[in-house]
């Protein structure tokens, strides 16, 4: 995660004056990173792109009253976090569902054990607490620093740290039990 | 531990293209335009049901209890009470009226038994005059 540049308080500023050019340009700006952290999650192009729309559909209602304390990368990867979580609790037992409808292990097709992996992959970090699910989100997804994910949590460092550790020892037991 | 992170961090990379920013901005503004009718609408929904609802409790609140009937003859203070059908209490008031016209007023209010009873009471009492003259 990068500084901000001033480029987008400006964008910001411009936005909450009136100008909605610049919301389209804040969006072009920051679209692929968006995508690609639900890309990541979702394995699907179609479902990460509407995530990625509800994510710049509450940034749209929001950033009005954005009040630049924090960096707009900051709050951008809050609300990203928040609606991967939302997804995840929604779509847990679908998740599960796929599972059971993966092809069967054992096929010499490589892409298609990748993607069986994945999933339980996913299934395994939707099983996880919330804190532990959002820091392993961050961290494997976007390979955030711990520092990067407490400013975006609001937890200590310290936390985030333990956290990740729990959550990567408990998916390991997941996996290598399944 | 390592190696199981640096697994899971190898199963999240992903070479796909990220959608036109174009396409995905007209997008986004359709469903703002559609986010924006609806919630118009539920606006418009609700102002016409607060509308409904105040014109309701307006309307409810003119029911109110209906007036008593004025007491045509209670101007002048007087015991006498006029709808009290029991004439034989009444006050010695009541003999400067003129039983005609008490008549005649009690029949255009309707007041059909009331006077009947006056009719009554007023034949006895004149009956008892006679008699009592007689005596």
């Amino acid at each position: 995660m990068t500084n901000d540049m001033p480029e987008d308080n400006d964008l910001i500023r411009e936005f909450q004056s009136g100008d909605e050019k610049s919301f389209d340009k804040l969006v072009e700006k920051h679209l692929q990173n968006v995508f690609g952290f639900f890309l990541k999650i979702t394995s699907d192009k179609m479902t990460a792109e509407d995530l990625a729309q509800d994510v710049f559909m509450k940034l749209y209602k929001n950033l009005r009253n954005f009040r630049h304390e924090s960096s707009f990368s900051t709050y951008l990867f809050r609300i990203n976090t928040n609606t991967a979580n939302s997804w995840i609790t929604r779509n847990k037992w679908k998740n599960i569902l796929h599972l059971d409808q993966a092809p069967e292990r054992g096929e010499l097709d490589r892409s298609t054990d990748k993607e069986w992996e994945r999933k339980e992959l996913w299934d395994g970090i939707s099983r996880l607490p919330k804190k532990q699910r959002t820091v392993v989100m961050l961290r494997i997804s976007d390979d955030l620093s711990y520092k990067e994910i407490s400013e975006i949590t609001g937890i200590s460092v310290g936390s985030a740290k333990v956290n990740y550790h729990h959550a990567i020892k408990r998916l390991k037991g997941i996996l290598d039990n399944d | 531990m390592i190696d199981f992170e640096n697994r899971i961090i190898g199963m999240m990379h992903s070479e796909s293209s990220g959608p036109d920013a174009a396409s995905f901005i007209a997008k986004l503004r359709g469903r703002q335009e559609k986010e924006m009718m609806r919630n118009n609408r539920l606006r418009s929904g609700f102002s016409a049901f607060a509308f409904i609802f105040l014109v309701g409790m307006l309307t409810t609140s003119q029911f109110v209890e209906l007036p008593k009937q004025d007491i045509y003859w209670s101007e002048v203070d007087s015991n006498i009470e006029y709808f009290d059908t029991d004439f034989l209490t009444f006050d010695q008031g009541y003999d400067t009226i003129s039983d005609e016209e008490f008549t005649l007023f009690m029949i255009e209010e309707t007041n059909i038994w009331d006077t009947e009873d006056l009719i009554y009471f007023n034949e006895l009492y004149e009956n008892t005059n006679v008699y009592e003259v007689s005596l």
